[in-house]
């Protein structure tokens, strides 16, 4: 067998290996994202009435859709000066109630 | 002889004894063999019984095992089952009008007012669409216009704010063009109306050509925005700052009203900035306190060479279902010719307290809502009180969440004139 196409199986065989290995880690990472998510979700639970209810009635999550709720977030965002993390905690929990 | 005798005697009785003790012995060896027979019999029982208890538990445990499995996986499919459901939930909800860069929103409200003072006895109306467009993701375009009912007339349209966001950090935006006044909490958080928990505005957030004291909107760019303290949700910081073509007034006479500023009058721009905080996390379990302090200056005549300059500070409480807020806010306007200044204040103080824990339906839907408000000022244009006071009291019936029927009464006493009242009710709808 040629050198060339020794290498080349090489390098396919070695690109093959570091992709299965990279899909193992993001699905071993796939949990720990879940947590985050939750924890994200959890944290809007906790901020959307207080922090929604600051100025008026909390909005129910089912009165938009989750992509008015992108918009909408975005607009209360700015008026009320929220964080980034808060704002997009907010979000989340919207989305997935 | 005699041992002959005594050895037959011997013999006897030794018989005698083997006769009478022998067939004993062979009785109770025999008795004690059936004992033992019957101990192994029943130990053999009790083997066999042993094993068909180890057989029957073997079963039982399969049986369980089994039970165990199907009910995994019975429990896999449900959580498959909710996790499907919550993405055609997802689906659906996607599948709504609008999309993730267009929307409409807004607010409006039909009204009936009877005041003595004014001598009003009248109807009317307002729309207020909000257009947001969000190109990017951390982009947004809204912009507000509000179409009203004029004394005379068919309708009038005006453009209330029109700015472009832009989303700079976490803890950080950039917003330009036409925007709400970023000054205390009322203008730009509480004065739509189905957020604002009475008919009326406080006296010193009335428009300005109603006597209110300061302009609803500026005209400029302003880095905006907040972070978190870091020692609980909901524990933040928020901050404003803005440059603007500054203040106008209708006239250089003392107590004339704010003005639009659309094209700048002078050379000179109008600053400002506010800083609020929200010190206790939403979790403390103190209620959620809000504190704020406000101020906006700028050169404010053609020449522009006298100076408007104003501050205020704002405050809210709110603990379950009970709210206080106030404002107070001041401004001096420097008038030429070595007049004194043009000075103005104003207050309100406002308490509002919901029913929704009396349990009784639609009185558990009502909100009952106390105000007061002033101000004071050197002077006031047209028919206007320089120092007009106000009790306002107001019922809300919350048909939801945002659409609200509001009763209000009024009892005017300005310091300079009789008292008066004023009826108003009003349903305000948020879409």
């Amino acid at each position: 067998m040629p050198f060339r196409m020794r290498l080349a199986i090489a390098a396919l065989g070695a690109t093959a290996a570091l992709g299965s290995w990279w899909a193992g880690s993001a699905r071993a990472g796939d949990p720990v994202a879940r947590a985050e998510k939750q924890e994200q979700i959890r944290r809007g639970a906790q901020l959307w009435p207080s922090v929604c209810g600051g100025c008026h009635n909390a909005r129910g999550a089912a009165e938009r859709s989750a992509a008015e709720w992108d918009v909408v977030v975005q607009h209360m965002r700015v008026r009320a000066n929220l964080p980034g993390e808060d704002a997009r905690a907010i979000l989340e929990y919207l989305k997935r109630r | 002889m005699k041992g002959e005798i005594a050895g037959a005697v011997a013999a006897a009785l030794l018989g005698t004894v083997a006769v009478a003790v022998l067939p004993a012995r062979v009785g109770a060896q025999a008795k004690a063999d059936g004992s033992l027979h019957e101990v192994r019999r029943a130990l053999e029982q009790l083997r066999r019984e042993r094993e068909q208890d180890r057989k029957r538990i073997e079963q039982i445990e399969k049986q369980l095992e089994a039970m165990e499995k199907a009910a995994a996986e019975t429990k896999a499919e449900q959580k498959e089952a909710v996790s499907r459901a919550d993405r055609l939930l997802s689906e659906v909800r996607a599948l709504r009008p609008g999309s993730d860069r267009f929307l409409v929103t807004g607010y409006g409200f039909a009204r009936y007012r009877w005041s003595d003072r004014t001598d009003e006895n009248t109807f009317s109306a307002a729309l207020n669409p909000i257009f947001l467009f969000r190109p990017f993701e951390r982009v947004l375009f809204e912009a507000e216009l509000e179409a009203m009912l004029p004394e005379e007339g068919e309708s009038e349209i005006s453009l209330e704010y029109a700015q472009a966001d832009v989303e700079l950090a976490d803890f950080a935006m950039v917003a330009a063009g036409k925007m709400l006044l970023p000054f205390g909490e009322f203008i730009e958080r509480l004065h739509p109306a189905w957020i604002n928990k009475l008919v009326s505005h406080p006296l010193p957030f009335r428009e300005p050509e109603e006597g209110g004291l300061l302009p609803f909107t500026e005209i400029g760019a302003q880095l905006r925005g907040g972070a978190n303290l870091g020692y609980g949700p909901g524990a933040t910081l928020e901050y404003a700052v803005y440059v603007a073509n500054g203040p106008r007034f209708e006239s250089d006479e003392v107590g004339a009203p704010f003005a639009s500023n659309n094209a700048d009058l002078n050379r000179g721009k109008g600053y400002g900035a506010r800083v609020g905080v929200q010190p206790l996390p939403v979790d403390s379990g103190w209620g959620r306190l809000r504190l704020g302090a406000s101020t906006w200056d700028g050169l404010w005549d053609a020449a522009g060479d006298h100076w408007l300059t104003s501050w205020g500070i704002d405050a809210v409480y709110q603990y379950d279902i009970a709210e206080v807020r106030g404002e107070y806010l001041f401004l001096r306007r420097d008038m030429p010719e070595e007049e004194a200044a043009d000075r103005r204040e104003g207050w309100y103080v406002q308490g509002s307290y919901k029913l929704s824990r009396i349990g009784v339906p639609h009185l558990d839907r009502l909100e009952l809502v106390a105000r007061y408000s002033g101000q004071n000022q050197r002077a006031a244009e047209g028919e206007l009180d320089p120092h007009p006071r106000q009790f306002a009291f107001g019922v809300d019936y919350w048909l939801s969440p945002a659409v609200v029927w509001k009763i209000e009464y009024d009892r005017d006493m300005p310091r300079d004139a009789t008292d008066s009242d004023a009826i108003q009710t009003q349903i305000a709808v948020g879409f």
